[in-house]
């Protein structure tokens, strides 16, 4: 059961290990951390994992991104499949020069997660019903 | 205690040794890290987009990964 990574965030933080995929070439990156953001609108990738895919980028084309202070800055995006959680999400993705990226509600949107905080563990659970 | 130090660098949260050295499994090891690396990453989480109407272009096409074949 993934756990939450205590090295790097404190309080402890729930991270994910993803993998990224060229969808023309099959290239592909194990192993990415991603802290599991409800809070992030969109996902985005570290760069420097999306870099070892040889993906072209069109620096002509970058979104304007709003940090919780009102800061702005911009980013990159990318073409390519993330796999997680044995489904492929398929589509356009930010770049972030940090070391561990975003999952974004563009990607946790699609799954039912479990963050048992106490036990410091994750897990993807079955859909709740909607009471009445 | 005789010690050996091998020089590594953390690479996704994860500490990796430079080179071909290679410890063995459940090795006890210290890791020392220069007062000038120790600093913290500066992080920056929960981006919004400043235009949420461009979140459509983020929409994602979801595949089972079992009905990959030929992806």
């Amino acid at each position: 059961m993934p756990a939450y990574e205590v090295g790097l965030f404190n309080p402890p933080a729930p991270l994910a290990r993803v993998s990224l995929r060229n969808r023309l070439s099959g290239r592909i990156v194990h192993d990415v951390p991603m802290l599991i953001d409800s809070g992030a609108d969109v996902t985005l990738l570290p760069r420097a994992s999306v870099d070892g895919l040889d993906i072209a980028t069109d620096p002509n084309i970058r979104y304007e991104l709003m940090a919780f202070d009102g800061t702005t800055s911009t980013a990159q995006a990318a073409e390519l499949d993330l796999i997680f959680q044995k489904r492929i999400f398929r589509g356009r993705f930010l770049l972030t020069h940090q070391e561990v990226g975003f999952l974004g509600r563009d990607v946790i949107n699609h799954l039912s997660l479990l963050l048992d905080g106490p036990g410091l563990l994750w897990q993807e659970t079955q859909r709740l019903e909607k009471e009445e | 205690m005789k010690v050996s130090t091998y020089e590594g660098f953390v690479e996704g949260g994860q500490v990796r040794l430079a080179g071909d050295v290679r410890l063995p499994e459940r090795a006890k090891v210290y890791v020392v890290v220069p007062e000038e690396e120790a600093r913290l990453v500066p992080y920056v989480a929960s981006p919004r987009l400043r235009h949420p109407e461009q979140a459509a272009d983020f929409d994602k096409r979801v595949i089972e990964e079992d009905n990959d074949a030929g992806l």
